[in-house]
């Protein structure tokens, strides 16, 4: 049955199941777990044990691209003088001092950037939690295709690998941005960064693209061909409908950034001159022939890009939405124009790439057409901003420490947003444009965002991984912690970058209008708020782990939630369900008048008296 | 894995015609496998939009004159306006006398006079006034030579048949699109084959497949081995006298399209061995031929692209 | 499962047996015949690009459109297929289309035809890239 495509019968009327019934009935044996340990935790297609492998490793990388932030900001706060500790293990130069050579400032944002969004945000949203929840909360015993999931994670290796070793190489990482511009990543003597280290990071970007690319495949077949009886596509949870999008959104775009990075790569190996201008040449280096368009290279990353910024907030806008519904104990406000909103975040996502490219000389037509497009984002943001707001509205509210994360989430995202619509604006872009404006934009989003769904998901579905509640009150310390200083260390980036802070730069004091001691003292404010930032994630660390060894046990929903994955065992076995279960309601159900509970299971049906479902706003 | 069924029967998904009409519809079942290749094939259509839209703009932006009969690509024209080309067209009884003439313009690189030489039926010597060109031309002549004296001639985009500019053998590929052609046909045959039940047929046709697709492999290695290696260009093409990529944007696309196009082939021509083995062993018959198909709908969308890319790189 | 009766895999083959072999060599001769016309038409053509440009294109839509309703069976998948491949089409079109001020409309050179890049390079300079150039040395 599970393989049944909108098997739900006609609205309303309850499906059948049982066995024998339909021809693909002979399809629903339970298969048992392999029993040897390599192909059970390790090789394995079990796509919990994936989830749970994306989540670590994006974890542990976590922990390098927060390094490299505090590096960061540490040149930026006390300019040139040596890190404590790893100024020493880095670069042992004492002739110099110690500090950090000028170039290695450029690698750090770089790689920061990189490992953060293709290490790491993308990996634990849409590989783990993705992995996790799909098949759980649609009610499939596994994904459409185990074997391709298991490759899907395997194809992070290489990845994880390369953008390692390429700190190695001669001249080092790469260090022309995430956004890895032609000329500076194309011309090998332009820095040492582009030597070897770029061609290491145009790979491991492949690799990490691939990974994706074969995921969103597997997860949009799943939700496709695999929900449980009843499932109909509007039961399906925000969740599951954040994960689909973006899976949408990465199969329709990555492969346009594959195009671009094998481009730039062949440009680099092979002498091609695709993004080389024409007789395009610095330091007396032979000219080549050129003909290409750097600029070309700008459109195709954003063509992916932009889209990609979705591809970091959609899976946490949808899992947010399902924290914040459970304890507020009420339905999600508007169930289907919030589906609806994603869809229309995801399809204008594809029209509004070009406001990246303001400032590159672009056809000012083309800066116009974008402008607007862009600014229409803001509508389907804001309908979900309210909607959640009008969830939680007069909800009997339960401040776990899942619920405070999501809705630091929340505001945080109304900050980024709203930062967000002065950008889309050209004329006030090219005041902003390549200031810590943007930088503290994209980190309320990024940071704000999606980094607090992720501590949202964690703790709420941390019972349902592992089995065992994370403590509450180191969660809530936590998140004060968090919250209170992610605000210090980037909401004066707002300022600064008004000001004029230019970002990627790695002294600022060598403009006058820096110098003062006004932008260094925000500077070291912001540094030293987010040193206590990286220190408050050790916290989390410990609770995770600490839980996962000594939490207290969890029963099958500890949450007294809706959704399919709550009613199997914590950890769930093998197969998901013993019973491919049978949905009756969407995924919201919460406080209905004539059930004694204050939830209601999926696979309960609503009690008569209940009343109809309100056929837009349900 | 079994949990994952392949050969599930279910009603098309969006298509409300089926769900409620009885009437058995004559569209064919979906399957979670045909769900995920028309998914991995609408991504594929976007990685080759990435290359081929790059192409198209990049063309249609290329300015006059960024092609010439005489110089390299992309050289700067200014003040070669009046240039003449001496095309030597044979070198007649004496190769030595020839490279002397020759060798006594080329001062700065020895094996000058021999790139133009082998360049031969179409070497050329640029020159930038007529004057100096007729001198070249009278010189080379009275050496035995037959050469011809030709203006410069601008071009937006290297033009099809044109050996001044464009390298590529047009009848050759064209011989090989229809090799793929034909693969695609013994392609669609052996899943006809094993739909009938007839696994004899299926393999022989999937045989021939993989046998069709290495021909068109083995052909574009051939080619590229000419253009990269084995022939001598004139200067107009390349610079050294070898199309390879890095001598022009036009070489860039071609080899970068043309390439990815062959990794897709070599990966269908991989894939369909890996199906033609199964099938020898008997794994298809008529209720069970996925793989076939799947691998079809892959392999015909390779030759599809291939048809769109001998039009536009080849033929325009 | 719905009340519908959908066909077996079985059933659905021997409905494409019965038209199966006949369309597929038929469509292959169209194919091979369509090839050969692009080839003698580009080669008659070869100097009338516009010409040559709308009839190759329309040429090779048509045998890409052949290959993808025979070959790939669209002619027998449901709607659904059309839900994944246009939006991919969609997408590729705004792509190209977008890509198109930036990059194939090039500003008007005030200089004339010839000249493509401003810097106007040394003698020595244009002698190392074009090595036979006849300029200054004795012809």
């Amino acid at each position: 049955m599970s393989a049944e495509l909108a098997s739900s019968g006609t609205p309303g009327e309850a499906p059948t199941q049982g066995p024998g019934h339909g021809p693909s009935h002979d399809h629903d044996h339970i298969h048992p777990a392999p029993r040897f340990f390599l192909f059970r935790y390790v090789f394995s297609t079990d796509h919990k044990v994936i989830a749970i492998q994306f989540l670590f490793s994006g974890l542990i990388f976590s922990l390098l691209g927060g390094l490299l932030a505090l590096a960061v900001r540490w040149q930026l706060a006390w300019p040139w003088k040596p890190i404590p500790i790893l100024s020493r293990l880095l670069w042992a130069d004492p002739s110099a001092g110690y500090q950090m050579p000028p170039e290695f400032y450029n690698k750090l944002f770089t790689m920061h950037a990189s490992i953060m969004i293709f290490f790491v945000v993308i990996p634990v949203l849409t590989g783990a939690f993705g992995n996790f929840l799909i098949p759980l909360m649609i009610g499939a015993r596994d994904m459409a295709f185990p074997r391709l999931n298991m490759v899907s994670y395997w194809l992070m290796w290489p990845g994880f690998i390369l953008i390692l070793y390429s700190f190695f190489v001669e001249g080092g990482a790469a260090e022309a941005g995430w956004t890895s511009y032609p000329p500076l990543s194309e011309w090998k003597w332009s820095t040492p960064g582009s030597l070897n280290g770029q061609t290491y990071w145009l790979l491991a970007v492949m690799f990490s693209g691939l990974s994706s690319l074969t995921g969103s495949i597997n997860y949009i077949t799943t939700v496709l061909m695999l929900r449980a009886p009843g499932m109909k596509l509007f039961r399906m949870p925000m969740t599951v409908w954040g994960m689909f999008i973006t899976a949408l959104l990465q199969a329709f775009a990555l492969p346009v950034l594959t195009s671009a990075l094998v481009m730039q790569t062949l440009d680099r190996v092979a002498g091609t001159n695709f993004f080389e201008a024409t007789g395009a040449t610095v330091a007396n280096a032979p000219a080549i022939p050129g003909g290409g368009g750097p600029i070309l290279f700008q459109h195709l990353f954003w063509f992916y890009s932009h889209p990609a910024v979705y591809v970091m907030i959609l899976p946490a806008m949808g899992m947010v939405s399902d924290v914040l519904s459970t304890f507020s104990r009420k339905p999600l406000f508007g169930y289907k124009p919030m589906v609806i909103a994603i869809g229309g975040i995801a399809g204008l996502g594809f029209l509004v790439w070009g406001h990246h490219m303001f400032q590159s000389g672009m056809n000012p037509m083309m800066g116009a057409t974008f402008m607007l497009s862009t600014m229409m984002i803001a509508l389907p943001s804001a309908i979900k901003v309210f909607n959640w707001l009008g969830t939680m509205w007069g909800g009997r509210l339960q401040y776990t420490s899942a619920m405070l994360n999501a809705i630091g989430f929340v505001s945080m995202f109304v900050i980024g947003g709203l930062s967000g619509i002065f950008m889309a604006a050209t004329p006030v872009d090219i005041h902003i444009h390549d200031t810590y404006f943007i930088v503290a934009h994209l980190h309320y989003v990024l940071f704000g965002g999606s980094m607090f769904a992720i501590f949202a998901a964690v703790h709420f579905w941390f019972p349902k991984m592992f089995g065992r509640m994370m403590n509450e009150r180191l969660g809530k310390i936590h998140f004060f912690l968090t919250f209170l200083f992610m605000n210090t260390t980037f909401f004066p980036m707002h300022i600064i970058g008004m000001h004029g802070h230019p970002r990627r730069i790695a002294d600022p004091s060598i403009y006058e209008f820096l110098r003062g001691s006004g932008t260094l003292g925000m500077n070291q404010f912001m540094t030293v708020s987010a040193l206590v930032l990286g220190a408050a994630q050790i916290l989390f660390l410990l609770n995770f782990l600490y839980s996962l060894v000594l939490g207290r046990k969890a029963g099958d929903n500890p949450w007294r939630s809706n959704t399919l994955e709550w009613t199997t065992p914590s950890p769930p076995p093998h197969y998901n369900f013993a019973r491919i279960p049978t949905v009756y309601h969407p995924p919201y159900e919460y406080s209905v008048p004539g059930v004694e509970e204050d939830f209601l299971l999926q696979t309960q049906p609503r009690p008569a008296k209940a009343g109809p479902l309100d056929p837009i706003m349900a | 894995m079994a949990l994952a069924p392949t050969d599930a029967v279910g009603p098309k998904p969006g298509s409300a015609g089926v769900r409620h009409a009885p009437v058995p519809s004559h569209s064919a079942p979906v399957t979670p496998g045909k769900v995920a290749i028309w998914l991995f094939l609408a991504t594929e259509v976007m990685f080759f939009t990435g290359l081929i839209g790059s192409y198209i703009v990049l063309r249609a932006g290329s300015p006059r004159g960024a092609y010439s009969n005489l110089y390299p690509p992309n050289t700067p024209l200014r003040g070669l306006e009046n240039s003449r080309g001496v095309v030597l067209r044979s070198i007649g009884p004496d190769r030595s006398k020839i490279e002397e003439v020759l060798r006594s313009l080329g001062d700065r690189k020895p094996d000058e006079a021999e790139q133009v030489i082998a360049a031969v039926p179409h070497g050329v010597v640029p020159a930038r006034s007529a004057e100096r060109a007729e001198a070249l031309a009278s010189a080379l002549r009275s050496a035995g030579a037959v050469v011809e004296v030709e203006p410069l001639k601008t071009f937006e985009w290297p033009k099809p048949y044109d050996d001044a500019v464009n390298p590529l053998a047009i009848n050759l590929t064209a011989a090989n699109t229809f090799v793929l052609i034909c693969s695609s046909v013994t392609m669609v045959l052996a899943l006809s084959a094993i739909q009938r039940g007839n696994r004899a047929k299926c393999t022989l046709f999937l045989l021939a497949t993989v046998v069709i697709g290495s021909i068109f492999l083995s052909v574009q290695v051939f080619e590229y081995r000419q253009l990269m290696f084995e022939h001598h260009y004139p200067s107009g093409i390349s610079a050294n006298g070898h199309f390879v990529p890095s001598c022009s944007l036009f070489a860039s696309c071609f080899f970068t399209m043309t390439g990815l196009h062959g990794l897709h082939v070599t990966a269908g021509v991989l894939a369909l061995s890996v199906v033609l083995i199964a099938s020898i062993f008997g794994a298809f018959s008529a209720s069970n031929y996925a793989a076939i198909e799947l691998t079809g709908l892959y392999w015909h969308f390779v030759d599809l692209v291939w048809i769109i890319l001998f039009t536009i790189v080849y033929l325009l | 499962m719905t009340d519908t009766r959908v066909l077996s895999p079985s059933e659905v083959a021997e409905e494409h047996q019965q038209e199966a072999h006949a369309p597929y060599l038929m469509v292959w001769l169209w194919l091979a015949g369509l090839t050969g016309i692009e080839y003698v038409y580009a080669a008659g053509l070869k100097d009338f690009f516009l010409i040559l440009l709308g009839g190759l294109l329309a040429l090779a839509a048509i045998k890409a459109a052949l290959v993808a309703w025979y070959f790939m069976h669209l002619k027998f998948e449901g709607k659904w297929v059309y839900l994944l491949i246009l939006p991919a089409l969609f997408l590729a079109v705004v792509l190209v289309l977008a890509l198109i001020p930036d990059l194939a409309m090039q500003p008007a050179d005030p200089e004339g035809d010839h000249v493509r890049v401003e810097p106007v390079r040394s003698d020595v300079e244009m002698a190392r890239r074009i090595p036979m150039l006849a300029t200054d040395r004795p012809a």
